[in-house]
């Protein structure tokens, strides 16, 4: 309570602040989550499923290991993993619809991972689409939208990484949710 | 739609999720009445069904959260989840349910703040604020230590933004945030009415919940900044970081890290700020402005960081700030209010978090507000602190100076109110107003006037090293060589210019200045004019007093009087009487001072303006102990004392008195209660202006007066003789120096130092002597007689008939000196009488009687 909230609230998690370096936090975290589960698939054969929350930790613990263990290096973390999550599931989701139409095979299909995601592939790239939206109209709203969606990070603790007020994030919530809900939809019966 | 709209449409659909259907219109209905728009995106968002489908993909990674793991229990409270996270420690959404059913926000400090030893030292504190009851301060529940060993608080969950952020989210208007700020004032207030200071006041900790559709704002974390800063202190940890956010917040009193200080004023204070950023979105001091600072640079950078007027800032804010402020106008009349609250000095301050309440509640009812402008004299003595000029001539002169053009920036205040108050009372003849729209362009015309005097005086053409009174002869010689073309600003420029050349002792130009107004102002008849006529009479009587020349004195504040009534001002009649009734006091008139001074009482300003009384009474008492009635004096001298220090305790002129009425009790020869008063008086004095101010100085020349007439002995003498030096040094006028070696003389007969006494009488009569045209001047009877009064009582009878009978002689030369001569009879028939030679008192007394009952011719 006796918190001390910045006056001006950071938009988009750590990305409009921060630049490059977020830039290069997602593409280390997006290709150590790549690597690893690799490593997995090439150590416990295919078909093995692992849970992402499993995957994410450890590439926290292994970036973990950096000296900026910090406020900062643990916010950057979250909005980057965010970011790099729903790039490797929104990925593998169009993937996968693009197969069912007939795609190419060339490369390892990323539902070989067996991230354990029981969510359809069109339900999946439906929400970036919407959410790409809804980045242009209220890109905090978006972000809060993002770690909670792809990553399920719970309301304190988004508002910890954006730095800004648990009620902030709720409000955020509040408003995406309904927009979002409504985009669907639209998308829904226009489709 | 813009952000701040937005922002607006998520709180309200925050607030709109839980509830029915039916409470949901009627919220929409009353809250959002102003945006129709948003109104109905409300609606159409609240009537999409929300699916699944945004339900998180995944469980949170466990070791991934952020906030570490959560505690489930502390204390008695079950943790429901995290609230915010921060240097000081964790804050958990928890809930109780034994022995009560409660929800609360708990603190939990970080395991090395929050000691055993720590919450013992709050456990006082704690008991206290436990006790408040107030529907706007969170309630403390429980503190204690956690089965972890670290310290925890719980209080009242607050659900709600703070309230800066409420009052942009809901589009407060002015009204709406003021009664808003009133709440808060009234929680504070509670506390403090407790003796608890908040300590940490800023919108994060002044939630606002909604309660029955109703926004109440809460107080939370009373007390807990000191349990947490006094621990930062112990540990020697810096709390710069955590600081930043509370800087903007905080007063200069408590950001002095060598002292800091902190009473109830400095939650005023922030009050103040908190007001500001409410109306205007901006900050008084920006954050930015204190960051990268040292500790030390801190309380200064705070305390002397230009303000600026709320409706100024307002209109001309950024957009963000446009957003977070009011959308109406701000008006001029919250300026003082807000300023005032937010002043960096806390003597300026309002004295209590209800007096500010009080104050936006006049507002609010469109009663006129207590906040004035800072008095010119503050302004000046501000300036001369910071500009730590010599003491007194170029400070007075400065100062005065400044007053002059701060009170023709009153008058343009003045002016200003009364041309809104003629545009209202329109059916009231057309030209009221003319002439209102005339006050103002004049009182436009000589400030303009006024400060390109003083920029043409600027040190840049008079030399660097130009002294005030330079700088300001500069400007009278420009004004009398360039006069302005309408009388009135000429008068009004004559006058402000006057009053700083008065203090200056350049009476030669104070009456160049002033002698050509009386004639061009004599046929004008504004109200205006008539006032002014009258304060330059005024001036130009005390000139003459100071140029010991009492019947033109007299003459002068006749006229004034005649001016006075003419301007039909119950309050200039009454200053104009006070100082002809002055002048036949001075003069030696006494009866005539004292019947006028209980006419002056008597009359209905006397009754009802409490300060002008106050001098009424005070010279009164004068009046009757230079008459040798000291006992009948006396009284008067004390009621007017007390008046005054009671209502301006801090005051000069209620100093003053105190010197006066130290004075009558030593005429009464209550020596005790002179001492007391005089010592009680010389404390106030130097704490208001200071020990060097020329008063104190003399005050304590007085002091030790009183005490060696008490029999305190020759340790009087020294702070005595040092005074006296150091008057010499910064350039008091002599008769006034004179003044003060006439009372080191008499202290040192009383303490038994013949010799001494006879030598520095004599000494001073010679200093004195040697700067008078006549050797009957008048400043030279006043110590002949007071001298001789005191070694009289003083056991040196035979001495004192040496000055008396010199005086006497003057008295029957110089008309002049000629009212003293019943006072210098009895005084010598004293001696005698002392001297057991009843032969020759009684011839004196006779003599004095005779004196008496002959007044002095034409008087």
């Amino acid at each position: 309570m006796n918190i001390d909230v910045p006056h001006a609230e950071p938009s988009g998690a750590g990305r409009a602040d921060t630049g490059d370096r977020a830039d290069r936090l997602i593409t280390l975290v997006y290709n150590e989550l790549r690597a690893l589960a690799e490593q997995r698939i090439r150590t416990l054969g295919p078909g093995v499923s692992i849970q992402p929350t499993e995957l994410l930790n450890e590439v926290y613990l292994k970036l973990g290991k950096d000296p900026a263990r910090s406020f900062e290096g643990r916010s950057h973390f979250i909005g980057a993993a965010a970011i790099a999550m729903r790039n490797i599931l929104v990925d593998r989701a169009r993937r996968a619809s693009a197969m069912k139409r007939g795609g190419d095979h060339s490369r390892v299909p990323l539902e070989d991972l067996s991230v354990a995601v029981d969510r359809s592939p069109d339900e999946i790239v439906g929400v970036d689409t919407a959410l790409s939206k809804l980045e242009k109209v209220d890109p905090r709203s978006a972000t809060v939208v993002s770690m909670r969606f792809y990553l399920g990070l719970g309301f304190s603790e988004i508002a910890f990484a954006l730095g800004v007020t648990e009620r902030t994030v709720e409000r955020d919530w509040a408003f995406a949710r309904r927009w979002l809900a409504q985009e669907l939809r639209e998308a829904r019966s226009g489709a | 739609m813009d952000d701040a709209r937005r922002e607006r449409l998520k709180e309200s659909l925050l607030i709109l999720e839980p509830l029915s259907a039916e409470q949901r219109r009627a919220w929409i209905a009353e809250r959002l009445a102003d945006d129709p728009e948003l109104a109905a995106e409300a609606q159409r968002l609240l009537a999409v069904p929300v699916d699944e489908s945004l339900t998180p993909l995944f469980e949170p990674p466990s070791e991934l959260s952020v906030s570490g793991v959560l505690p489930a229990q502390i204390g008695p409270f079950v943790v429901e989840g995290l609230i915010a996270q921060g240097g000081m420690g964790n804050v958990y959404r928890a809930h109780q349910h034994v022995p009560v059913k409660r929800r609360a926000a708990v603190k939990v400090l970080r395991a090395e703040l929050g000691s055993r030893q720590l919450l013992e030292r709050f456990e006082d504190e704690r008991q206290a604020i436990a006790r408040m009851e107030h529907r706007n301060v969170a309630r403390l529940l429980d503190a204690g230590t956690a089965s972890d060993g670290r310290s925890y608080i719980a209080m009242e969950l607050v659900e709600g933004p703070p309230i800066t952020e409420y009052a942009s989210l809901h589009n407060l208007s002015l009204r709406q945030r003021l009664e808003l700020f009133v709440q808060v004032c009234r929680g504070v207030q509670h506390a403090h009415n407790r003796g608890i200071l908040h300590r940490d006041l800023k919108p994060s900790n002044i939630l606002v919940a909604d309660e029955d559709a109703q926004p109440v704002p809460k107080v939370i974390d009373f007390g807990v900044a000191k349990l947490l800063a006094s621990d930062a202190t112990r540990t020697g940890q810096t709390l710069s970081g955590q600081l930043l956010g509370t800087l903007g917040y905080m007063s200069p009193e408590q950001a002095d890290r060598v002292q800091p200080d902190a009473d109830v004023r400095s939650d005023v204070y922030a009050l103040g700020v908190i007001l500001f950023e409410l109306l205007t979105g901006e900050l008084p001091v920006p954050p930015d402005r204190l960051r990268g600072l040292s500790v030390a640079e801190l309380r200064d950078a705070i305390r002397t960081h230009p303000r600026r007027a709320p409706s100024l800032v307002w209109r001309e804010a950024s957009t963000a700030a446009r957003r977070r402020g009011v959308r109406e106008p701000l008006p001029a009349d919250l300026d003082c209010l807000v300023l005032k609250a937010s002043h960096p000095d806390p003597e300026q301050r309002y004295a209590s978090a209800s007096e500010l309440a009080a104050d936006v509640e006049r507002f609010l009812s469109g009663r006129p507000i207590a906040a004035r402008p800072p008095s010119a004299w503050y302004q000046a003595r501000k300036f001369v602190q910071r500009h730590r000029l010599p003491v007194l001539s170029g400070a007075v002169v400065a100062l005065a100076l400044l007053a002059g053009v701060l009170a023709a920036g009153v008058g343009f205040r003045r002016a200003l109110l009364d041309r809104q108050a003629a545009e209202i009372a329109l059916k009231t003849a057309q030209d009221e107003k003319s002439r209102a729209d005339q006050a103002l362009a004049r009182a436009e015309e000589v400030s303009t006037y006024l400060r390109e005097l003083l920029m043409r005086a600027h040190p840049a053409r008079l030399g660097p090293k130009a002294t005030f009174e330079q700088l300001l002869k500069a400007a009278a010689a420009d004004f009398l060589s360039q006069p302005p073309a309408n009388v009135l600003v000429r008068a009004e420029v004559a006058s402000a210019l006057a009053e700083p050349l008065y203090l200056t002792g350049d009476y030669d130009n104070v009456e160049k200045l002033l002698l050509p107004q009386i004639d061009s102002l004599a046929d004008q008849e504004l109200p205006r004019a008539r006032a002014l006529r009258t304060t330059i009479m005024l001036r130009l009587g005390y000139v003459a007093s100071r140029k010991s020349l009492p019947a033109l004195a007299e003459e002068r504040f006749a006229r004034a009087a005649e001016f006075a009534r003419a301007a039909d001002s119950a309050q200039l009649i009454f200053q104009t009487t006070g100082a002809l009734a002055q002048t036949y006091s001075t003069n030696g008139n006494y009866d005539r001072a004292i019947e006028m001074l209980h006419a002056m009482l008597d009359s209905e300003i006397g009754k009802k303006e409490q300060l002008l009384r106050a001098s009424a009474l005070s010279n009164l008492g004068v009046a009757y102990g230079r008459k040798g009635a000291a006992a009948k004096g006396l009284p008067f001298a004390r009621e007017g004392y007390e008046i005054r220090a009671r209502v301006a305790p801090k005051d000069p002129v209620t100093h003053n008195m105190g010197w006066q009425l130290g004075i009558s009790y030593m005429e009464n020869n209550q020596l005790d209660d002179s001492v007391a008063i005089l010592e009680r008086n010389y404390a106030a004095a130097s704490e208001a202006s200071g020990v060097d101010h020329a008063d104190v100085v003399a005050g304590v020349v007085l002091l030790n007066y009183a005490k060696a007439r008490r029999g305190d002995g020759p340790s009087v003498i020294p702070p005595m003789r040092e005074a006296i030096a150091r008057q010499s040094r910064v350039g008091i006028p002599l008769p006034q120096i004179s003044q003060s070696r006439m009372y080191l003389a008499g202290a040192l007969m009383y303490v038994g130092d013949r010799a001494g006494a006879l030598a520095e009488a004599d000494a001073n009569l010679a200093e004195l002597g040697a700067t008078v045209k006549s050797p009957c001047d008048r400043a030279l009877i006043n110590v002949l007689l007071q001298v001789g009064t005191m070694f009289s009582a003083s056991g040196a009878e035979r001495e004192s008939l040496i000055y008396l009978e010199r005086a006497f002689e003057c008295s029957k030369t110089e008309p002049a000196a000629a009212p003293f001569a019943p006072r210098i009879a009895g005084a010598i028939a004293w001696s005698y009488r002392r001297m057991k030679d009843d032969a020759n008192a009684e011839k004196w007394f006779a003599l004095e009687r005779e004196l008496r009952e002959k007044p002095a011719a034409g008087r």
